[in-house]
Order: structure tokens, then C-alpha cells, then sequence
């Protein structure tokens, strides 16, 4: 992967475990495996004609994640329903409308990191 | 995004990126004969070669587009039947709308416009279901308006190319947003504005050097090397001739190296030095013959035989006019000039060439741009 589609890809991964774990239920070694699903696909993603900058395809990294997440319930039961309530509410959402939500709270994550924090603005 | 149900666990990953590469070299180095029987000892399904192989494919469409032809078309066809699982998500989409995209690029290069249609329509139907699918849709529509320049649909173009080039900047694709400014700069040219894509070109040069592009530094220089000579202004066109032929050279564009050559023939005819411009135009031939473009074979044939009329050489001229028009009727080419050639192989039968029928049938695909 290059080095900024390594980067966009660590950056976004705290909440991509973070959603697989919680919002779509999966086994920490399963989230595991869709993780480098995820990143594998993603290093070709960004080799794409047409691209971009990878900052700019993190949208895309979200869709794919929710994808994954898609596509190994269906995998997992093999096409029967889905009983689980949490699941099914993650299943249920558009995949563009949550990789928004991540990447809203993504940047805000990062607005607050760089923020300084108090006690160094009175140390100066 | 859409596809198949993913396998899970996937399968492991076979090839690291550098590994694709060497992988996608060695399959291109196998006859496509024998391809598919090595198949899986080729890794020919493996994403981390397809990606490659695309890049590879899409760098020699203007050295070798009878070649990428093939090598698109085969792998299209090995990607898409029987439905095999192809890389992750989206994957087998992608190769198939970007293979198809090639193919129909390469026809198009060399004149086969209707096999470049289909391709066109094969490769929007896949690209819709991929990720970051506006940017193939915006690819493809630059394609469209390639072809639509070359089937002189001038109004189209002027139309539709300055939104396109709009929605690249948007898309953050600013070289391709440039490369639809070459095909308005084309459009006003063949509409006879002249002094109008004079300016752009200049305009279109300063900004590729702004990003860096030397592959469209070299074709701005190059067509305004030919619009100079078309205005008369020899000097400024020799210029650009000079600043534009290394630049060709370097990059291996042996498409845009016939066109240059073309244009000097042009500009030597122009200028009353008859060797020259034969000399010249012989030079675009090879170079055009070489890569197999077979329409701008035919229409050299054509342009040369004209020459060689003028020079008084009717001999010769006859022959490069025998030379020309099986490639015409082989290819279909120019069925609006119908007329012209059929009066052009009637003068032929007679040994007294139609120099009116001539000029008439070059003067529909003459397009050295």
C-alpha cells in the first residue's frame, strides 16, 4: 500500500473495529479477517485510475467496511434472517448514509487531537 | 457496490504488489493461445495482476494499440466468462468496465468506431455497480467525446466537453479536466476557429506544465505546431515542431509522433519543398503503419499520392492510391465519402487519377490531430 493509503487506512481502522465489534456483531477473529479484507482491497482501491487523493476515498473505505459487514451476515447464515436486533438495525441503514456518520466522527476525532489541551495554553 | 457473495474467510492473499507486476509482465509475455490452458499457474485471476496489467495495457495505447486491443479483449473475456470470483467486493466489475474501457479506447485509436461503441456500452454497464463509480462514468464520457470529434459532431463536443471538464476538476482530476479542453481546442479548430484554438492550446500548454503532465505538455505543443502551419505562420509552427518532437520521442508516443511527423509533411508541402514533406509524410506512414493505424495509413496514401501528382510522378501517385483503398473498404471507412471513392476507383480503372475525387476522400479523414 502506498505510504498514504497505509495511513488513511490506520487512521480510519480504530473505528472500523470499533463498528464491525459493535454495530455488526462479529467475532473479534472475524472482524479480524474483514479488517484485511477491508485493507487489501483498499490498497488496490487507491491504484485506480480516477482516485484521487487517498484522504478523499476514506467515504469509500466506510462503504466498503459496511459492505464487508453486509456480506458476512449473509455468509454466516447462509441467507436466513437475521435475529438480532443490533444486526438487523446495522443491515437496515444505507451504507453512504453510516460511512458519513464514521467520517463525521472521524473528523472529529481528529479536530479534538489537535486541539491543545488547556493546561498548555496557561504553561505559555 | 454490488457482486457476489464474498467468500469468508477469502482466500489468501497469492501475489504482493510487486509480485502482480512481475506476474502481469510474464502473462503478457505468454501467447494468448496458450494463456488460458496455464491459466492458474499464470495467477491470470488474481487482483494483484489485473491491477498491473490495466496500468501496463493503458500506457501503450498510443505505442501499440493493436496490441492492447487483443490484450484487453482477451482478458475481458477471461475475466467475465465463466463468472469467476475476482479479488474482493467490487473487483470483477471493476477489471471488466476498465478492460472494456481500454478496448474500446484502442479501437477507437485506431479507427474502429463502432467496435469502440460496443466496448463503450460493455464497460458503462459495469462501471455503475463499482466504488467511486462518477469518476469511470466521467472516464468513459471523455471517450465518448473522443469518438464524437472524430465523427466531426463538433456541436456535441463544444457543448458537452466544457461540463465534463468542470465535473473533473470537481472529481479532483485535473488532467482529465484538461483533456477535454484538448478536444474543445479540436472542435473550434475543425470548425474553421482557428485564432480561438490557437489561445486555448497555449492556455492548455501552461497548465499542464503547471501540473506537470508531459504527456499533454507534448500533444498541446504538437497541435499547435500544426495550427501554426495551417495559419501560415511557419516559423512559430517549426518551433513548436522542434520543442514538441523530443518530447514524443521521449515519452514513446509513436501515435503522436506520426501525427508531428504528418504535420511537418504539412508544413514542408506549404512551403514548396516537395522532398521534404514526401520525406516527412513517409516518416508518419511508418511510424502510423507501425503502431497499426490503419486509418491514418490509408489517409498518408492518400495525402502522398496527392503530392505525387503535384510532382508530376503519376506512376507513383497511382500506387499509393492502390495502397490506400483496399484498408478503406476492409475498414469501412469514410461512408459519407462514398461518392468520392467510387469516382476515385473509376479514374483509377481508367489510369487517369481523379485529383478532385482524391483530395475529397483524404479531406474526410485527414485529421492529423
Amino acid at each position: 500500500m502506498s505510504d498514504e493509503a497505509t495511513s488513511v487506512f490506520a487512521r480510519a481502522l480504530p473505528l472500523i473495529e470499533t463498528t464491525l465489534r459493535r454495530d455488526f456483531r462479529l467475532p473479534r477473529e472475524h472482524a479480524r479477517a474483514v479488517e484485511e479484507d477491508i485493507g487489501l482491497w483498499f490498497s488496490r482501491f487507491v491504484l485506480r485510475p480516477g482516485s484521487g487523493k487517498a484522504e478523499a476515498l476514506r467515504m469509500q473505505l466506510f462503504c466498503a467496511m459496511c459492505e464487508a459487514g453486509r456480506r458476512y451476515w449473509q455468509w454466516r447464515l447462509g441467507g436466513a434472517p437475521v435475529v438480532d436486533y443490533q444486526v438487523r438495525r446495522a443491515l437496515a441503514r444505507e451504507p453512504e448514509e453510516m460511512a458519513r456518520e464514521l467520517e463525521a466522527k472521524l473528523r472529529q476525532r481528529q479536530k479534538r487531537k489537535k486541539r491543545p489541551k488547556p493546561e498548555e495554553e496557561s504553561d505559555s | 457496490m454490488s457482486g457476489e457473495l464474498v467468500q469468508f474467510p477469502s482466500p489468501p492473499q497469492r501475489l504482493s504488489h510487486e509480485e502482480g507486476r512481475a506476474a502481469a509482465a510474464r502473462a503478457l509475455a505468454t501467447p494468448i493461445s496458450e494463456r488460458e490452458a496455464k491459466a492458474s499457474e499464470l495467477y491470470l485471476d488474481e487482483p494483484e495482476l489485473l491491477v498491473p496489467l490495466c496500468e501496463l495495457l493503458t500506457r501503450q495505447l498510443e505505442t501499440s494499440p493493436s496490441t492492447v486491443c487483443e490484450e484487453a479483449e482477451f482478458f475481458y473475456r477471461f475475466v467475465s466468462i465463466p463468472r469467476r470470483p475476482i479479488g474482493l467486493f467490487d473487483e470483477r466489475e471493476y477489471f471488466m468496465g476498465e478492460l472494456a474501457l481500454i478496448a474500446g479506447t484502442a479501437c477507437r485509436v485506431l479507427f474502429r468506431r463502432e467496435q469502440a461503441r460496443r466496448w463503450f456500452d460493455i464497460a458503462e454497464t459495469n462501471v455503475v455497480l463499482v466504488a467511486n463509480g462518477a469518476a469511470h462514468v466521467a472516464r468513459l464520457a471523455y471517450q465518448k467525446l473522443a469518438l464524437a470529434v472524430e465523427e466531426r459532431r463538433f456541436d456535441e463536443v463544444l457543448k458537452l466537453a466544457p461540463v465534463w471538464s468542470e465535473n473533473f476538476l470537481q472529481l479532483g482530476m485535473p488532467e482529465d479536466a484538461l483533456k477535454c479542453r484538448f478536444l474543445v481546442g479540436i472542435a473550434l479548430w475543425e470548425s474553421g476557429q482557428l485564432r480561438d484554438s490557437v489561445e486555448l492550446f497555449r492556455g492548455i500548454c501552461d497548465e499542464a506544465e503547471a501540473i506537470q503532465s508531459m504527456r499533454l505538455i507534448a500533444q498541446a505543443v504538437n497541435n499547435l505546431a500544426q495550427l501554426y502551419a495551417t495559419l501560415g505562420e511557419a516559423d512559430e509552427a517549426l518551433a513548436c515542431s522542434l520543442k514538441a518532437l523530443p518530447l514524443q520521442k521521449q515519452l514513446g508516443d509513436r501515435v503522436g509522433l506520426a501525427k508531428l511527423q504528418w504535420g511537418m509533411g504539412d508544413l514542408l508541402r506549404g512551403q514548396g519543398n516537395v522532398a521534404g514533406a514526401l520525406e516527412a509524410y513517409r516518416s508518419a506512414l511508418r511510424e502510423a503503419g507501425e503502431v497499426g493505424m490503419r486509418g491514418d495509413v490509408a489517409a498518408l496514401h492518400l495525402v502522398l499520392a496527392d503530392v505525387l501528382l503535384g510532382a508530376g510522378q503519376d506512376r507513383q501517385a497511382e500506387w499509393e492510391i492502390r495502397a490506400a483503398l483496399p484498408i478503406i473498404e476492409e475498414e469501412k471507412m469514410v461512408p459519407e465519402g462514398y461518392a468520392a471513392l467510387s469516382l476515385l476507383q473509376e479514374s483509377l480503372r481508367r489510369r487517369q487519377i481523379d485529383r478532385n475525387a482524391l483530395r475529397n476522400l483524404h479531406g474526410y479523414f485527414r485529421d492529423p490531430k
